[in-house]
């Protein structure tokens, strides 16, 4: 638009230029004109002049001698006037023709003071002065004559030219007057054009602000606007997606805000009752006299009593994180503690009986130059049990004796560090995997649906985050998690974190 | 008392001395202004075309009344003679003179020679020339009688003077008897071009008229021969009056002597077609009044 803009005024600028320009020739031809109609005259004043110069010189050289004769001193005067007028005729240019007609009369005036000379200064017989006389006074009347053909044709050529003047002033008026309107209509052209398309983008983009206000958080500017409109039009759109998740995740808070309210007083009502049933089973299995089969019930009472409990510890974890004690660590370190805690639960009855002969190997590769992370070590190991377990249980679900978990770090970026962590187990479904975060969303027959969604949260907890998918060939999954390195602590230095 | 009238008459004592000096301070200072006067009137004599020799002594004129601080006037005659007469009833202060009318005014109005201009071929002085056709078949005096015989004007030297002294020579002692016709031209090129044209026989004319036309059209060197040449004048000298103070007289001829040495002067001299001006004397002028002498008896105006 500012392009747009600057080349507009550019084009007006040239356009009222022109018109200047026009203005200014219309003004300098119309003015020549006029200078020469004003010279036309003049010619007539000059012609005038010089009739009325050689009529003076005539007069003179008739009355020359007699009482009626001027003095030589004046006849001398009027002569050298005479030839001054005739002289201003080769003042102005003329054409070819006229300016041959001009050296004649200019000629026949020198004529005319040799002649004049000659009959003034001569000393002879009567006869021969009358002769003398008679010479001169007819160069006289070819002068007179000669200007009258030339006042003549100067009364024409002026004719002609008042005429071709003001045709010519008639064609600038138009000019001008085309002129004028023509930049008018421009400027009215580009006036209605900067209007439109200044107008139409900031109505859209009101309307869209309005939209928004009024909470219709989806709405976006579909229409492509252009130059800068556009631009802006792209960035109102980045900031309504902005506000719509952020709305979103507000909504999630507050969301999780309120379960975590029921799970705390849940867990607060709940717990302690069921401390109670379970201690009570407790007395009862090892105290009473009952037979082992109702035992065996009381048993599996006191293990629903568990799992009631650790869901309600979990509910709890996930709406109410606890707050992290971050310090710079390494992930490694975490990592092999992790899986050797894992391979410790793994020796739990829960797996043996499950298969007996199931061998799960961990591969691990560790990036030895990782750099620490800013995070709790005890959250961390957190999540990373949760996810090796989910594996182990992924293997088991998928074979009977054998599995691989695939533990990796990494060092992707300047600014991040990755953990990767992949089963051997089965593959997951699209529709599975988009949920597979959702609290209580669970494959397994015995999950709570929490360990993924907690996971997530405490991995968001620490600026992180974390994706899942399936490895190619449907050969289990992988998590990968990325977490920010702390850029406090130097890449090679020592952890000032310890592991609890 | 006594000492009132005592003041009284040395107070009258002392208006009358006021008197005495402011009488004589005005009689010096009317002296004063005659000495310098307002305008000098200069006579020019029709040597060429009028006109174009009227212009060019204007601009002589303006550059002398620029110099001198006096108004210089011009006043042109038109017959050579009749400059004397102008001296006479115009009052003229002065005038730039041919030899012959020049030798008149010396003699007759004791009028000074000041300054003779050297004109643009180095000379100050002209001769006569006696010429013919060419083709008229004239080659001596017997050829010439019953022809015509054009003059320049009585009262010229070239034109009239010289040819008369030159007839007398030869043994005519009254030219209406020995010529058909003769009149004057009134300037020497109108003789010359008189000739030229067959409207006369023979012809007389100063030598640098005759020169320049020769010189701005040769063909009138080839049709014309110069039969008799006469002894040198000065061409023209600007004579001023007796009356004229000393003072002017002096720093009039001091200007036009230093003319050709001043860039002004020079530009003055160009157009009016002179390279400078020389001092000129009275003696410059004995041969004329010999020759009138000889052939008139005396020097006067003569003429038809």
């Amino acid at each position: 638009m500012k392009k747009k803009i600057v080349i507009a005024f550019f084009l007006l600028f040239l356009l009222f230029l022109a018109g200047i320009v026009t203005t200014l020739h219309i003004i300098n031809k119309t003015t020549a004109n006029l200078t020469a109609l004003l010279l036309l005259h003049k010619v007539e004043v000059i012609r005038q002049d010089l009739v009325i110069n050689v009529q003076t010189v005539q007069s003179n050289l008739y009355t020359i001698g007699t009482t009626f004769g001027k003095e030589l001193d004046i006849i001398v005067d009027n002569v050298l006037t005479l030839r001054d007028r005739a002289q201003t005729c080769s003042d102005c240019h003329h054409e070819q023709d006229i300016a041959n007609e001009i050296n004649n009369l200019q000629n026949l005036t020198e004529q005319y003071k040799e002649a004049l000379s000659y009959f003034i200064t001569s000393t002879a017989d009567a006869r021969r002065i009358k002769r003398l006389q008679s010479l001169a006074a007819d160069i006289g009347d070819r002068i007179i004559g000669k200007s009258q053909w030339m006042a003549m044709t100067a009364n024409e050529t002026l004719r002609q030219k008042t005429t071709a003047a003001m045709e010519e002033v008639n064609d600038s008026k138009k000019i001008l007057t085309g002129t004028l309107i023509f930049a008018f209509l421009t400027g009215i052209l580009f006036s209605v054009y900067f209007i439109k398309s200044i107008t139409g983008p900031v109505t859209e983009i009101l309307g869209a602000t309005r939209n928004i206000k009024s909470g219709k958080l989806q709405y976006r500017i579909e229409e492509k606007l252009k130059d800068e409109f556009g631009e802006l039009a792209a960035s109102f759109n980045e900031m309504a997606d902005s506000l719509q998740e952020q709305y979103a995740k507000l909504q999630q808070t507050e969301r999780l805000a309120v379960v975590g309210e029921l799970a705390a007083g849940m867990a607060h009502e709940i717990k302690n009752p069921m401390a109670g049933i379970k201690v009570s089973m407790e007395v009862l299995s090892h105290d009473s006299p009952l037979p082992p089969e109702d035992k065996e019930v009381l048993l599996r009472v006191i293990n629903e009593i568990d799992r009631i409990t650790n869901m309600l510890k979990g509910l709890l974890s996930y709406a109410r994180p606890p707050v992290p004690k971050m310090v710079s660590m390494d992930v490694n370190q975490i990592l092999e503690a992790t899986i050797k805690s894992a391979q410790y639960s793994m020796r739990s009855p829960k797996y043996k009986i499950k298969a007996p002969d199931m061998q799960i190997e961990f591969v691990t590769d560790l990036s030895p130059d990782l750099p620490h992370i800013f995070a709790d070590p005890d959250q961390l190991q957190q999540v990373f049990l949760n996810l090796i377990l989910n594996a182990v249980d992924a293997i088991y679900s998928a074979s009977d004796d054998h599995g691989v978990i695939t533990i990796q770090t990494c060092h992707p970026s300047s600014e991040s560090v990755q953990v990767s962590i992949a089963n051997t187990g089965r593959g997951i479904d699209s529709k599975a995997l988009a949920n597979i975060f959702k609290p209580f969303f669970t494959t397994k027959s015995q999950g709570t649906g929490l360990g993924l969604a907690i996971s997530k949260r405490l991995v968001e907890q620490h600026n992180g985050s974390i994706t899942v998918a399936n490895n190619p060939g449907d050969d289990g999954v992988s998590f990968t998690l990325t977490f920010p390195i702390d850029k406090a602590e130097p890449s090679n230095g020592i952890s000032s974190g310890k592991l609890q | 008392m006594r000492h009132v009238s005592r003041s009284a008459r040395h107070f009258a004592r002392c208006f009358i001395a006021c008197l005495l000096v402011c009488s004589v301070a005005t009689a010096a200072l009317a002296v004063s202004a005659s000495a310098q006067p307002d305008e000098l009137l200069i006579g020019i004599e029709p040597e060429h075309n009028i006109f174009d020799q009227m212009e060019r002594y204007r601009t002589l004129a303006d550059y002398l009344s620029e110099q001198l601080g006096v108004k210089v006037k011009l006043t042109i005659m038109s017959r050579y003679g009749e400059v004397i007469k102008r001296f006479r009833t115009l009052r003229l202060d002065g005038a730039f003179l041919t030899s012959y009318t020049a030798t008149m005014g010396i003699k007759e109005l004791h009028l000074e020679p000041i300054a003779s201009p050297v004109n643009l071929y180095g000379a100050s002085t002209s001769q006569g020339y006696i010429f013919v056709r060419k083709d008229s078949g004239i080659r001596s005096m017997i050829d010439m009688k019953g022809g015509s015989i054009v003059f320049v004007d009585p009262a010229t030297m070239e034109g009239y003077l010289f040819p008369l002294v030159f007839l007398a020579q030869h043994g005519v002692k009254n030219i209406n008897e020995f010529f058909h016709d003769y009149y004057f031209s009134g300037s020497h090129a109108s003789a010359i071009f008189t000739v030229l044209d067959g409207r006369a026989d023979i012809g007389a004319a100063k030598s640098t008229v005759f020169d320049q036309l020769v010189k701005s059209d040769p063909s009138i060197g080839q049709e014309l021969d110069i039969i008799a040449q006469s002894p040198k004048a000065p061409e023209v000298t600007l004579c001023i009056k007796s009356e004229i103070s000393q003072n002017l007289r002096e720093r009039l001829t001091r200007v036009l002597l230093h003319m050709d040495k001043t860039v002004a002067g020079k530009n003055v001299l160009q157009q009016f077609k002179a390279q400078g001006f020389v001092k000129s004397n009275t003696e410059d002028f004995a041969i004329i009044e010999k020759m009138a002498q000889e052939s008139l008896g005396s020097l006067t105006v003569h003429g038809k």
